[in-house]
């Protein structure tokens, strides 16, 4: 069986972490087939050798001692939609799933960056870096999902969903550039407004501008810094992630999937059975 | 605003030939973040010789719009063993006789991952591929999903489920070993499947032990094709070939988003396709 991570992860430590290759090793005693799943979090080398130039290839487990700003003050229209969302999970103190409207109950893409916090179920994500033509590829852990980042020096769109212009999309529209030859730099911007910025149900539009920036201080340290500039919905930036990945030893992924199927009989046979819907 | 599919929604083909119409009569300053099937049916011939052992890049698939030859559909009526058509009978895949409320289809009905292989063989739009030292990954537009491929010579698990130090779990995308047959053909093998999954949109079944191979022949620049043949002796008498897929290099590499969302398609059910939450008649 497996990995399948229903809808809302917290719900799930439960009944889901044993549905897990980790649940289940936990509960047999072994670890998963060796060559095909390594896990856990390896012990730093002490001490790691130097970063290498501009390279970030490779795969990544995090965040760790993630410690955000303080979300600002939002605008009347970030106000309005945010009253609307209805959080699940202890971040929101609320474990009744189902009066929580959060997409990913059902589901629904994550999104950029929600994907960037950590939804396994063993609060670690894991991605890696490769390359396509002109541009970085990253493939996350969670939900297997995938984004491009252009490093051939094109603008980003000015606009999304107007005539003419691409349309938003989940994980948004991506361009990368070196600072130095540790940091790397991600604007993205074009975001599909349906998902959260994050478990509370904080908004996001899809004008707002979020950097990521990659600073691989060592071998095997990298430190992440995310920035959401959203004059739409918040009154000024702030810094949205700063945190720390680590180089993972084995390089390989669990499966690591939210089956809807799942979500939503968990939701309607558990969680809601009475049906009533949430508006 | 961005395509979502719930696996069943018609006319997407006629909207998407409708925008490409319209772009290309229109004056519009282009996008390099818009994908252009004009443009991609614009590229004819085959671009020049393929490179040697190098799949790298974006590829448009044969539901892409970009003028690719169809997929050759897999056998209609496959030699099942006796189980296999237990297994066979029992899937009801949306069709002519089966509308969408009837459907037992996981991914028509809740967009649940499409597994392999049914991922390389049905709404296949768009791929990109890219190579590590170790591994390819296959990322599929349709889903926004990715696909691991071991390039170092591992062997693959041959024990899947229950317990013991060298099983495995299995899983929505199996375990899977590739290695490069000559400089253009590169040949993928894959087991250990979720067996609750479709191996293609009819409902072929398939069990965890089926054995999956891939072929990816890349004969020019411009030019790549994919034959899926499934070995799966507990379900069928003889390998079943999955189709023959072919997909054209997209000049700007670029592509759009395009999922199954769960929450639209649980909308869609309620409130066009079930809205008496009964089944049909005559099911």
């Amino acid at each position: 069986m497996r990995n399948s991570l229903a809808a809302s992860i917290v719900l799930l430590f439960g009944i889901a972490f044993l549905a897990t290759d980790e649940g289940r090793a936990a509960q047999r005693g072994r670890i998963s087939g060796e060559g095909f799943i390594t896990e856990g979090v390896p012990k730093m080398p002490n001490p790691p050798g130097p970063a290498p130039k501009r390279d970030l290839t490779g795969m990544w487990v995090g965040p760790q001692n993630n410690k955000p700003d303080q979300v600002p003050p939002m605008t009347p229209a970030g106000e309005a939609l945010f009253k609307q969302r209805h959080p699940y999970g202890p971040a929101s103190r609320n474990d009744d799933l189902g009066a929580s409207n959060d997409p990913f109950i059902t589901c629904d893409p994550l999104g950029f960056p929600r994907n960037l916090l950590a939804h396994a179920v063993s609060s670690r994500g894991r991605f890696i870096f490769g390359s396509a033509p002109d541009r970085l590829l990253i493939a996350y852990e969670q939900q297997r999902v995938w984004r491009e980042i252009w490093m051939n020096g094109r603008a980003l769109p000015k606009v999304v969903d107007v005539r003419g212009a691409p349309e938003s999309r989940y994980y948004g529209h991506s361009v990368g550039h070196w600072e130095n030859d540790n940091t790397l730099i991600i604007d993205t911007t074009g975001v599909d407004e349906r998902p959260w910025l994050d478990e509370l149900g904080h908004p996001r539009s899809s004008s707002a501008r979020i950097q990521e920036r990659y600073t691989r201080v060592d071998q095997y340290n990298l430190q992440l810094t995310v920035t959401v500039d959203d004059p739409k919905f918040y009154t000024k930036p702030w810094t949205w992630m700063r945190a720390n990945f680590y180089w993972v030893m084995g390089q390989e992924f669990a499966e690591t999937f939210c089956i809807p199927s799942e979500g939503i009989e968990y939701r309607d046979s558990l969680a809601k059975p009475s049906g009533i819907e949430i508006k | 605003m961005r395509r979502t599919c719930t696996g069943i929604i018609a006319g997407l083909a006629g909207a998407l030939l409708l925008s490409a119409v319209a772009a290309g009569q229109s004056a519009e300053p282009r996008s390099p973040w818009k994908y252009y099937p004009e443009d991609a049916r614009a590229n004819k011939g085959p671009g020049g010789p393929a490179p040697v052992r190098d799949l790298t890049g974006t590829w448009a698939g044969e539901s892409s719009g970009a003028g690719v030859e169809r997929l050759v559909p897999p056998e209609r009526q496959p030699s099942f063993t006796p189980l296999g058509k237990q297994l066979f009978d029992r899937n009801r895949a949306e069709g002519a006789n089966v509308l969408v409320a009837d459907s037992n289809d996981p991914h028509v009905k809740y967009c649940d991952p499409f597994g392999f292989p049914r991922n390389m063989n049905d709404q296949i739009r768009s791929m990109t591929i890219t190579t590590l030292p170790n591994r390819t990954f296959v990322m599929l537009r349709f889903m926004n999903i990715w696909r691991e491929i071991w390039t170092d010579g591992r062997a693959l698990p041959t024990s899947f489920g229950g317990r013991g130090k060298d099983v495995h779990d299995p899983t929505y995308n199996g375990y899977s070993v590739g290695r490069w047959q000559d400089d253009y053909t590169f040949v993928v093998e894959t087991t250990g499947i979720a067996s609750e999954t479709w191996a293609t949109e009819s409902g072929l079944p398939h069990s965890v032990d089926a054995r999956v191979t891939e072929r990816f022949v890349r004969k020019s620049k411009n030019d790549l094709t994919l034959t899926l043949t499934m070995d799966d002796p507990k379900l069928y008498t003889k390998p079943v070939s999955l189709g023959e897929i072919y997909f054209r290099w997209i000049p700007s590499q670029t592509f759009f988003d395009f999922s199954c969302v769960p929450s639209s398609v649980q909308r869609y059910l309620k409130e066009m396709a079930d809205p008496s939450g009964s089944p049909s008649a005559g099911r």
